[in-house]
């Protein structure tokens, strides 16, 4: 006989005797690395500053959850990096003019008011940092929507939603080029969100990881387009708002939470075509850029009746 | 509403095949003894027709059926009974009997028996896809249309059915063939693993000829489990608590089919069996003849022992198989395979929250969702569970093993399972 001898340490348990090597750790590590895309974006774009801001933010998100476990006395709770994807998310929505103190409230809300009070990961009923954004929207507009073009000169400026929303239902003739809103150049705007190809690279990548379903954010935008073509009856109008505000940004990375979205593939899509129809009917009656986050808190909202809607068939029902 | 079809999900896991599919099953030594258990079926003991001191040889009848579910028990090796003894298999206390090696090989064969029926049953052939039901009670006056054969070994590191389907392929057909006479099916199907195909291509022209279906299906985890297989076949699902015949099919695993084979042209009663020796742990894997009632050391001891730090061996494979608390405990009827796992191999992390990512509901066969009730148990919530679905849970383990959070949802619902049918019970009295 070899050299080994057979012990059962734990008690004798039913199967499966073997697990995936997916943790949920790895789910999230995968996630930063698909938001390294819009940030390496975002730094080009709006210099290193942006780059200072990101990590402000996540160290007062994780900061937050730590006090927070610690007065909680949750102090067998490892980190599972949730709290730096939120504050990872809501430095990329704001732009790069914004006061530390703007993250600290942002984080704030997100972390504490959304996340820990409603039980922790898993438990919110809101996505932590859109919560945060519209809120921060509401509150403080004038800190965080003085936007400024990329380059050296600090310029104050439009983003492209600003000039097209609000019951236009055509592109003004000194629109942005199509590869400027493609690619992000020239565009002020919340840094994370004005290139989309960056954006396009992120949603790549986390299909082929397997991390996302790639049917989501599509929907998100097809329905948001189709309504806004519905609406103008301009191909070209409609395409503009696809590739303005945070709509490609926030389909990829917020309509696809898995916590604050319905737990099947069908909820999922109808949870995205809400968001997407929302969004634009939201950009045509309020005055303000920002209707995705809107929209997604709404669909939050609906996630229960959603779920509760679309269960699964059962086999042999 | 919008619960339009139901998604057949399954999950993708590692097979862990490669390595043993292409061994042919091989004899091992024989071992100095066997401890013979005298319920390997479900349903009644069989009752003991031996006593301690007598001489038996391979093929002696031991034990005889207890009533129609039951089966024989035959001695597997020929020599001296030394022990009428009681042992532990899982949580159940089950008669055993112990028989001491003489080593002279003498065999004893079955008597000549009029219908296929009493073949079957005085071979004592059970179901041996795991489920060890009494194969001729399946067939018993059979009126079904269909026959389905299972060869989608889906559970990992098994590859036992599969050295069926290459090394006697003509003998099973030649039962097919017989079944088809006697009980007059209109279609017989017999079902694989689509990552089998390319490996396997040598079947389709004798099959096409013996005019068998061959029926491929993807290679998700549990694609072999009987409610898969029947939809995946007809198109037809077997609602709670119904049984394959309720649908005019009968269903039988392939390995079953080869010891019928046994049985009629060799007159041999099932006292043998192929097991897949496999794992990380194990020094050589095999796919082993070994005699029934062998003791699973004896198993790895013919397999060169242990190369690793055994973390886990499992009485089947690690999906579904039952982990054994040690190495005394003898090969049964129904087991497919010994699996020896390290501890990289088997490592369970601990658990963290719920993430909500879906993957257990995407992933289970029958279409529950898996977490709800895991969730719903653990909150007392027992009508919650059952109005979920609980107890339609086939026990696959595929949201355990799919979960990133590292949930044992299975446990949870195979615990309100438990506790559910209790309180059907309660409350029938």
């Amino acid at each position: 006989m070899s050299e080994f001898s057979y012990v059962l340490r734990d008690k004798v348990m039913s199967g499966p005797h073997i697990r995936s090597s997916v943790t949920s750790l790895a789910i999230m590590k995968q996630v930063m690395i698909a938001l390294l895309f819009p940030t390496v974006a975002a730094v080009y774009f709006f210099g290193f500053k942006v780059l200072i801001l990101i990590v402000i933010s996540i160290l007062i998100a994780n900061l937050l959850e730590m006090s927070w476990h610690y007065f909680r006395k949750k102090s067998d709770q490892s980190n599972d990096l949730t709290a730096t994807i939120t504050g990872w998310l809501l430095a990329l929505t704001l732009p790069v003019t914004v006061p530390v103190w703007i993250l600290i409230v942002g984080n704030f809300l997100a972390i504490l008011f959304i996340k820990e009070l409603s039980g922790g990961i898993g438990y919110n009923l809101f996505n932590p940092a859109v919560y945060a954004r519209v809120l921060l929207k509401l509150f403080f507009s004038d800190w965080i929507t003085n936007w400024v073009s990329p380059g050296t000169d600090v310029v104050t400026t439009a983003t492209p939603l600003e000039t097209i929303g609000y019951f236009r239902t055509t592109l003004p003739l000194d629109f942005y080029s199509w590869t400027d809103l493609f690619f992000g150049f020239n565009l002020g705007g919340p840094v994370g969100e004005t290139s989309k190809a960056a954006l396009i690279l992120a949603f790549l990548y986390l299909v082929f990881k397997k991390i996302i379903n790639p049917w989501v954010p599509l929907l998100v935008i097809f329905s948001c387009f189709g309504t806004m073509f519905l609406y103008s009856g301009d191909f070209r109008f409609a395409s503009a708002h696809v590739l303005s505000g945070a709509l490609v940004f926030a389909a990829i990375f917020m309509v696809t939470d898995y916590t604050t979205t319905p737990y099947t593939d069908r909820g999922k899509y109808l949870f995205a075509i809400g968001c997407g129809v929302l969004t634009a009917i939201l950009r045509i009656i309020i005055d303000l850029p920002g209707g995705i986050g809107v929209a997604i808190l709404l669909m939050n909202l609906l996630t229960p009746i959603i779920n509760r809607y679309t269960m699964t068939r059962i086999y042999g029902s | 509403m919008l619960n339009l079809k139901l998604r057949l999900g399954g999950i993708k896991l590692q097979k862990n095949k490669e390595e043993t599919n292409q061994l042919k099953s091989v004899e091992g030594d024989m071992p100095p003894s066997v401890l013979i258990p005298l319920s390997m079926h479900i349903g009644k003991e069989a009752k003991p027709v031996v006593k301690v001191g007598d001489q038996v040889k391979k093929g002696t009848l031991l034990a005889e059926r207890d009533g129609l579910i039951s089966a024989n028990i035959h001695s597997s090796i020929s020599g001296k009974v030394t022990q009428l003894t009681e042992i532990m298999i899982g949580q159940r206390q089950v008669k055993a009997i112990k028989i001491e090696n003489d080593y002279l090989n003498q065999l004893e064969l079955l008597a000549q028996e009029e219908t296929l029926e009493k073949v079957i049953a005085a071979a004592g052939i059970v179901g041996l896809g795991g489920a060890g039901f009494p194969t001729d009670v399946k067939f018993l006056g059979s009126t079904c249309d269909t026959l389905i054969i299972n060869a989608a070994e889906c559970e990992p590191f098994l590859t036992t059915d599969r050295r069926v389907i290459c090394e006697y392929l003509e003998e099973v057909i030649a039962v097919l063939n017989l079944l088809r006479d006697t009980y007059k099916y209109q279609h017989i199907t017999l079902v694989i693993e689509k990552h089998q195909l390319a490996s396997l291509a040598f079947i389709k022209e004798p099959l096409e000829q013996a005019n068998i279906t061959l029926k491929i299906v993807g290679n998700h985890y549990p694609q072999g489990a009987e409610k898969i297989l029947i939809k995946n076949v007809s198109q037809q699902e077997l609602t709670l608590g119904r049984i394959p015949k309720d649908l005019s099919i009968c269903l039988t695993n392939i390995s079953t089919i080869y010891a019928i084979y046994q049985a009629v042209y060799k007159q041999l009663p099932l006292t043998e069996r192929t097991i897949t020796v496999s794992g990380d742990a194990i020094a050589v894997k095999k796919n082993l003849r070994v005699p029934i009632g062998t003791s699973v050391e004896w198993i790895i001891e013919q397999c060169g022992g242990f190369s690793k730090q055994p973390e886990k061996v499992i009485m089947g494979g690690p999906m579904m198989g039952r982990l054994l608390p040690s190495l005394s405990e003898p090969i049964l009827k129904t087991t497919g395979g010994i699996t020896c796992l390290s501890s990289e191999e088997s490592l369970i992390p601990t658990e963290t929250s719920c993430i909500k990512c879906s993957e257990c509901i995407n992933g289970c066969p029958v279409g529950l969702m898996p977490i709800l009730i895991s969730k719903a148990y653990r909150e007392g919530n027992l009508a919650r569970a059952q109005e979920l679905g609980a107890l339609n849970c086939i026990d696959c383990g595929a949201c355990s093993y799919i979960c990133p959070s590292k949930i044992d949802i299975l446990s949870d619902i195979k615990q309100a399972k438990s506790e559910i049918l209790k309180k059907i019970e309660r409350e029938k009295k």
